[in-house]
């Protein structure tokens, strides 16, 4: 009996060093940006709605862009670990640590008029100065959005969307299209044209 | 003789003033406690969105103590501590205020993201009175007059403007004083019923009139150019409640047989 209970005790200690002693384990996700698209927003309303047609209101025009990703996780094994015994990171401040690395990283999005935005800026202009992005109650550049995006690459969706909203609408009314270019970091780029919208 | 008569009537008169006091078994040193409903006096409340920022609503719940001490048995002086509660809900925004905004604002924007800063649902007021006191039988009759100070609470609240047909948002805070003291006056009537030898229940009226300046600044600010509109919106009239009472009167002093 007395040597029951001491293989039992041992069995036990031996089980709890061995969690206690199990190396974390690196996540690794791979995020690669595939394509974008884009829809009208018509913003005269409560809440701006996405439309295909026009005509929408020249100062309540926005863009929503759609950013398409791909997300391959990879689970790196640490080294030397034990290996029949589940983790409990005693040894180590988290759980699993999450590495995010991008396959190719969004460093700007370009905004260009394919149509006479207005006397300054005729077709073939960059118009991003006139567009802001509006998330949750308030307005930021492009520049900074795309900062702030990659700094919580891994937290939104795969399939992400952002409404640009035109801060400066044009002085007349007419038809408008826009093309969008989301700049990558390995020297390519991903593009999409807006169909053409009466704004009035 | 007319002399005599005279001075005959006086002293029949001063009995019958003064006569009571030496007939009471009223304690010389009363407890209080009251409970009642408090309603607030002001027909224009409905104008400013901002009334509704206040630590009071129309109808509120007020609660006091009282502690009474009759220097002869019928005049005393009083130490009222009171409260007046706002129960309808304190870390929600108003749905009169959100109600009284949208009034303000329904032709050319839409309101969203009411956001309620700080809150206070409640304030106190302190008073000192002179009492009259008129017993017949079972009944007493009290009549009194506070004079003393209290405290309001203007709370705040912040929301978002969208411009109807625009991309145009403004970001909206209207924030008030915290806390604010005022003089008040508040005058007092009651009846007791004598239910035994020290408990007396009683139905009490009590008028408060508090004199303080209310100020809110309503802070605008366009979240696309950061322009910035600033109003102050200021209020002297003067606050009035009706409280109507329930309570009971205990008597804590020594009760002549």
């Amino acid at each position: 009996m007395k040597r029951a209970i001491l293989f039992l005790v041992t069995f036990f200690l031996i089980q709890f060093i061995g969690s206690c002693m199990q190396k974390e384990q690196i996540i690794e996700y791979y995020y690669v940006n595939c394509s974008i698209s884009a829809t009208h927003i018509d913003n005269s309303g409560s809440v701006g709605v996405v439309t295909a047609e026009g005509p929408i209101t020249k100062e309540a025009y926005g863009i929503s862009l759609s950013i398409h990703r791909k997300e391959n996780i990879c689970l790196n094994e640490p080294q030397f670990n034990f290996p029949s015994f589940t983790p409990s990171y005693a040894v180590t401040k988290k759980g699993p640590q999450v590495e995010i690395f991008f396959v190719n990283k969004i460093t700007d999005i370009k905004i260009t008029t394919l149509t006479n935005f207005n006397a300054t800026y005729p077709a073939g202009s960059d118009i991003s100065e006139y567009f802001k992005v509006f998330s949750n109650k308030s307005f930021s550049s492009i520049e900074s959005f795309v900062d702030e995006f990659q700094k919580g690459y891994g937290e939104s969706p795969l399939d992400f969307n952002c409404n640009l909203l035109l801060v400066n609408p044009p002085d007349n009314s007419g038809t408008f299209q826009f093309k969008i270019e989301t700049i990558l970091d390995d020297g390519t780029s991903l593009e999409t044209t807006t169909t053409a919208i009466n704004l009035e | 003789m007319k002399k005599l008569l005279l001075t005959y009537i006086f002293l029949c008169t001063c009995h019958f003033i003064f006569g009571q006091d030496e007939e009471t078994t009223a304690s010389k040193i009363n407890l209080i406690p009251k409970i009642g409903t408090s309603l607030l006096i002001d027909k224009n409340y409905e104008e400013q969105p901002t009334n509704f920022l206040s630590s009071y609503q129309r109808t509120n719940v007020a609660l006091d103590v009282g502690l009474e001490y009759y220097l002869t048995s019928k005049f005393g002086i009083s130490l009222e501590l009171g409260s007046i509660v706002d129960l309808s809900g304190s870390s929600k925004t108003n749905n009169s205020f959100i109600q009284s905004v949208e009034n303000h604002h329904t032709n050319n924007y839409y309101i969203k993201g009411f956001n309620r800063a700080e809150t206070t649902n409640y304030f106190f007021n302190v008073s000192v009175a002179p009492i009259y006191r008129h017993r017949i039988n079972k009944l007493e009759f009290i009549g009194k007059i506070g004079i003393g100070i209290t405290t309001f609470a203007q709370n705040s609240e912040a929301y978002l403007l969208k411009e109807k047909g625009s991309n145009n948002y403004d970001s909206v805070v209207v924030s008030g004083k915290k806390d604010i003291v005022a003089f008040q006056v508040s005058p007092q009537v009651g009846i007791n019923y004598r239910l035994g030898r020290r408990v007396l229940l009683g139905l009490h009226a009590k008028y408060i009139l508090a004199f303080s300046e209310r100020k809110y600044n309503y802070t605008a600010v366009n979240i696309i150019n950061y322009n910035e509109t600033k109003t102050n919106t200021v209020t002297n009239r003067p606050i009035q409640f009706f409280n109507a009472y329930l309570g009971l009167t205990i008597e804590m002093g020594k009760v002549k047989k």
